[in-house]
């Protein structure tokens, strides 16, 4: 139990570097504490909401939220959301883990890309 | 005129987008957050700290609707809950902070091998 917290712990400080923290709780979940795939998306909404609420808290006091801009964006989001959260129910585990390597496997490729090309412009 | 037909644009691009985020927050739980600040950055050509900000609205936007779903489909033990929760609000803290003194590059190609390390392991 004190385990979920310590793995929590690590992929916070991940997701605090803006590094994606959920995509590594997800993982850590699965491996380390034997949770089934749909478990572990659960925990990190959760925990990401539970945060976010902290996080905005400090983010709107320093007026850093475009509001109107992220209505238009979330709101959207919020369909395609509840139907594929509904839709999730639907998939089994295994497959669900699978796709969810292979997501992780091309933000790792966009992220080489990019950072290639940061480097050819240095240069 | 100029000015009318640029919101325009942004507000096309960014309902895209959520559209598109909306899926992965709803198929995996997670990884909305990635896509979204880049995307936010480059269309509405905001400053990083905005674009994470807004990035983190726009997330629990999307991820309370699905977190319920969630919930309400599979199920969720309180006590894993608040744990996870309690570590990831603390590493959060730490994160941030490290944010700071860690240089990009070493932050960019640590990220880059564990989505490809974990990316792999989670295909078996």
């Amino acid at each position: 139990m004190f385990w979920l917290v310590v793995i929590g712990f690590v992929s916070g400080i991940l997701g605090g570097m803006g590094m994606g923290g959920g995509t590594l709780l997800i993982p850590m979940l699965v491996w380390f504490m034997g949770f089934a795939q749909q478990q572990a998306q659960l925990l990190n909404l959760l925990s990401f909401v539970v945060m976010a609420v902290f996080a905005l808290v400090v983010h709107f006091k320093n007026k850093l939220v475009d509001v109107k801009s992220g209505l238009f964006c979330g709101i959207a989001g919020v369909v395609t959301s509840v139907i594929f959260s509904l839709f999730v129910k639907k998939i089994e585990g295994g497959i669900l883990k699978i796709l969810f390597g292979i997501f992780l496997i091309l933000i790792g490729i966009w992220q080489l890309i990019t950072f290639i090309r940061k480097q050819k412009i240095k240069k | 005129m100029e000015k009318i037909s640029n919101r325009k644009k942004q507000i096309f691009l960014l309902s895209l987008s959520g559209i598109f985020i909306g899926v992965l927050n709803g198929l995996f739980g997670g990884g909305g957050g990635m896509i979204c600040v880049p995307l936010f950055k480059k269309i509405m050509k905001a400053d990083d700290k905005t674009s994470h900000a807004t990035t983190v609205f726009i997330m629990a936007l999307m991820s309370i609707p699905s977190m319920i779903i969630y919930i309400t489909n599979f199920g969720t033990d309180v006590l894993q809950a608040v744990l996870v929760s309690v570590g990831v609000l603390l590493g959060g803290l730490l994160g941030a902070k490290l944010l700071n003194k860690l240089n990009n590059n070493v932050i960019n190609i640590i990220f880059i091998i564990l989505m490809f390390g974990v990316g792999i392991k989670m295909l078996f």
